[in-house]
């Protein structure tokens, strides 16, 4: 190495502290406030308290859309992985020339803006006659993980041999059988992360989620309420909570994604 | 033939772990000089010293008479050929050809000259306009070459070059190597472990076991004259028969071992009593008729090979063993096991080894 | 029975499924599109065909002016990742060595992290008592905060960029990290020098990689409308909030369909522009 890339090496590796600081910044300033107080500005260091953390339990509002954030991450796990794997499942066996048509389909609603999604979903709801509710926030979610679910799944089958399902067949499998033992085991685990992932971006989407929301609000739509009249310490320490959820959630789809060393993601 | 590359004393380590020990050889003029040995046995590693990739922990690399162990890269003389190729994807094949050249900024008209002349010499004229990943591992490989060759480098080393090809195109592409070796008249440093093909390809071939040089000769002082035991066995099949020296005169040397006693010719390393291995090929031990000379064995099988069969045979205990090549089937054929035949060592070529 | 439980290859599944995306996805896109000609009389939709929206932007100068600002501050957002998230990217692939899957991961976790929450604290960072002028001021920089930061585009594309970094330099790294070691040691070997290394082989292989990165980030701050409402102030203004206010307090559904219609026209044309491109630049 020579002296000139040395330097290089640590001017980047400086930018690249820089980066990971300004990226972390909001989000240990909003773990910072969720324990301390400040009035004009100054923190007073001496207000370290975990108050917020059990008047929690007091807030319904934010409970309530917590609640609400679960179970539409749930639902939307649900139907985008049913539907993810059958067309994966169809992508990869048909040899029909609809499929790549149908790909592009379900690329289209991740790769335009939110935005159009969103208000795409919400005319077409109205036309209808469908009230928004958190059924309709569920149908947006699913639509917009779909191709990374998909995704994700037709990476993991396109590296199964076609031996494999044959041979279940060869050996008198139904295709029940041949699908519930041979098969899941083996893609079991890209069912996992597209789910989990699927279940993280569900848990933080907002701007298609603003488009479909009804009364019932999930919890980025309630901070984006509460955001007018400012921040109480307790959301603080609900956005804590759910970083740590988050974090942990994507940890734990990069440790499942490295122990099975098979670079899915992206 | 004069010289143009030296290694001088070169070792080279990774924390605790040695890679070569005290390596020394030197490359001469338009050679194709071959580093054999195992997988691991630290070969890539001269030649990435040479080419600037790794620098040696001791010792020197001494290039038209300077030392270049703090050359970088870039300014030595030398190009490689990677064990597997190392194409620029995102160039086609007369990019990839021309780079070196439009690199030193070259004019675009002579990079064209060139490219054209090369992939012409290589055979791939009608390919330039292929991307690499387009090729066949064979094409792939004369791209590669030709990228080298275009640089003229004093030296070109090849990494194990013919390692991911099957055996067919490997035959074709040594013909082609050597071939072209000799029409461009580069020196090539060339690294593998296929004994066959360090044989056939090379002018001299250096021998590495355990870090360091076996033995540096031309493929026929290798075979000859092995200076190791290990020399002895590496190439070809070698009978290593422990001997001890009985009778010392000017004349001859008589020694007695396993199988008996017999003479060899006059060697100054030797004395009474001295103890040494003896080495001589199979296809140096001939039967012939009961003599004074000849020594008893018993045979123990008979192995067909066509017009040929080896036979193992054993001394009387039967605690030792020797082979016997190419006897023609015609008289093997008249022999069955356990008989006992007398044979013959041709100990003009036999080899003696001091412990 | 069979037929019918066959989990693939049964029609009646396939028809199924291909009804739900052409349902969720093709119909409710066409009917957006149909609406941008509609138009609207009171909270009534009139469902007959009208160019009058697509008049009113082109007449009206502040639209064309603020779509135009808007994919201005899109390009800037996007160049900015590109400066910034390259480098990084470089750094992770060529001279992390076993760190660099942890240090991405630590870049990508943020990327999940509340989207709102980032927007809402880039305030307390940016603003006229937040952490940087405080900081500034601390080390004796400036004497009285400045105002630079907030309320006004530059904050926008600040946390616009802060937001989406991470989203050009999770490609940009995989393409980049493919790169086999021995591509770049046979450069040199070839006679580059380090810079020339660069600039013939690793950029043109990690390029796709990059302009991937590069597109998610333009069309995602191209339409982004949360950012500018919460830190933009009054000169924020962007095209997205113009849209997303027709949906809300104007009620105008017909004329925001109409935007993001163009809005939706000028992506598509920028995506098949750039893969033109790239296609073109690679022969």
């Amino acid at each position: 190495m020579t002296r000139l890339e040395n330097y290089t090496k640590y001017l980047l590796a400086g930018l690249t502290g820089l980066i990971v600081a300004a990226l972390y910044a909001p989000i240990v300033l909003t773990i910072f406030y969720s324990f301390y107080k400040s009035r004009k500005g100054k923190v007073d260091w001496n207000s370290f308290s975990y108050e917020p953390y059990t008047k929690l339990i007091y807030e319904r509002q934010i409970l309530e859309s917590l609640m609400n954030s679960i179970y539409v991450g749930v639902v939307t796990v649900i139907c985008s992985v049913i539907i993810g794997f059958y067309f994966a499942n169809y992508y990869h066996t048909s040899k029909s020339k609809m499929k790549e048509f149908l790909q592009f389909i379900i690329f289209l609603p991740f790769l335009l803006p939110p935005i159009i999604t969103g208000l795409s979903l919400l005319i077409f709801f109205r036309e209808i006659n469908l009230p928004r509710s958190l059924n309709t926030v569920v149908i947006g979610h699913t639509i917009f993980v779909l191709a990374i679910v998909f995704k994700i799944i037709l990476n993991k089958l396109e590296t199964l041999k076609p031996s494999l399902m044959e041979s279940a067949y060869d050996l008198g499998a139904s295709k029940w059988q041949a699908f519930y033992y041979v098969l899941l085991p083996n893609i079991k685990l890209s069912l996992i992360i597209a789910g989990l992932l699927a279940f993280t971006i569900s848990l933080d989407e907002t701007l298609i989620t603003l488009f479909l929301i009804g009364n019932d609000t999930t919890w980025p739509i309630k901070l984006w309420a509460k955001m007018r009249v400012g921040f109480s310490k307790q959301v603080n320490a609900s956005v804590t909570l759910i970083l740590i959820l988050t974090s942990l959630l994507v940890l734990l789809i990069a440790s499942i994604i490295s122990r099975s060393e098979k670079k899915i993601m992206y | 033939m004069s010289e143009i590359l030296e290694l001088k004393n070169i070792s080279k380590s990774y924390g605790s772990t040695t890679v070569l020990e005290n390596i020394s050889f030197k490359i001469n003029n338009n050679e194709f000089f071959t580093i054999l040995g195992s997988s691991g046995s630290g070969k890539s590693t001269i030649i990435r010293m040479i080419g600037g990739f790794t620098k040696p922990s001791s010792g020197e690399i001494i290039f038209a008479n300077k030392n270049i162990n703090d050359e970088p890269i870039f300014k030595r003389p030398f190009n490689t050929v990677f064990q597997d190729y190392a194409l620029f994807p995102n160039m086609n094949v007369f990019d990839n050809v021309g780079f070196g050249l439009k690199i030193k900024n070259k004019s675009k008209e002579e990079i064209k000259k060139n490219v054209l002349n090369v992939l012409t010499v290589v055979g791939l004229e009608h390919f330039s306009n292929r991307m690499p990943q387009e090729l066949s591992g064979g094409q792939q490989q004369r791209v590669a070459l030709a990228r080298a060759i275009i640089c003229e480098p004093e030296i070109i080393l090849l990494d194990e070059p013919l390692g991911a090809l099957d055996a067919e195109l490997r035959k074709q592409m040594q013909l082609f190597l050597k071939e072209i070796q000799k029409k461009i008249q580069i020196s090539f440093i060339f690294i593998t472990h296929d004994q066959e093909e360090a044989i056939f390809l090379s002018d001299r071939i250096a021998v590495l076991n355990n870090h360091k040089f076996e033995q540096i000769g031309s493929p026929k002082d290798l075979y000859y004259s092995p200076k190791t035991t290990y020399m002895a066995k590496f190439f070809g099949e070698c009978n290593l028969i422990k001997c001890r020296v009985t009778n010392y005169d000017s004349e001859s040397i008589k020694v007695s071992s396993a199988f008996g006693s017999f003479n060899i010719p006059k060697n100054k390393n030797l004395n009474n009593e001295s103890e040494f291995i003896y080495g001589i090929r199979p296809e140096e031990v001939k039967l012939v008729r009961q003599s004074e000379k000849s020594i008893k064995v018993k045979i123990k099988d008979i192995n067909f090979r066509g017009s040929t069969s080896t036979i193992n045979a054993t001394n009387d205990n039967g605690d030792s063993l020797i082979k016997i090549q190419n006897i023609s089937t015609n008289i093997s054929k008249s022999l069955s096991i356990n008989d006992s035949i007398d044979i013959e060592f041709n100990t003009d070529l036999g080899s003696i080894f001091i412990e | 029975m069979n037929s019918v439980l066959n989990y693939f290859s049964t029609s009646i599944w396939t028809i199924v499924s291909f009804i739900l995306v052409i349902f969720l996805i093709l119909i409710p896109l066409f009917s957006f599109l149909s609406y941008s000609f509609f138009t609207v009389d009171g909270t009534d939709i009139i469902h007959e065909f009208s160019l009058f929206n697509f008049k009113e932007f082109f007449i009206d100068e502040i639209y064309i002016r603020t779509f135009v600002r808007t994919i201005f501050l899109a390009i800037i957002v996007m160049s900015c990742c590109i400066m910034l998230g390259y480098p990084v990217a470089f750094f992770l692939a060529r001279y992390a060595g076993r760190y660099k899957y942890v240090i991405l991961l630590m870049l990508i976790i943020p990327l999940f992290m509340s989207y709102i929450i980032k927007i809402y604290m880039m305030r307390s960072i940016l603003g006229y008592s937040g952490l940087i002028n405080k900081v500034l001021a601390m080390m004796g920089f400036i004497e009285k905060p400045l105002e630079f930061f907030l309320w006004n585009q530059n904050s926008v594309i600040i946390t616009l960029v802060v937001i989406l970094l991470p989203l050009i330099i999770i490609p940009t790294f995989t393409s980049l990290d493919k790169i086999p070691k021995n591509i770049v040691e046979a450069s040199f070997d070839l006679g580059c020098k380090p810079f020339q290394a660069f600039r013939y082989i690793i950029f043109p292989i990690s390029f796709p990689g990059l302009i991937v990165g590069s597109i998610f980030v333009f069309i995602l701050a191209l339409g982004d409308f949360v950012t500018p409402q919460l830190v933009g102030g009054t000169s924020g203004f962007t095209y997205g909030k113009i849209i997303y206010s027709n949906f809300g307090m104007a009620f105008n559904w017909p004329f925001g369909a109409a935007l993001a219609s163009i809005l939706l026209f000028v992506s598509v044309i920028i995506i098949l522009l750039t893969n033109y491109l790239t296609n073109k630049l690679r022969t």
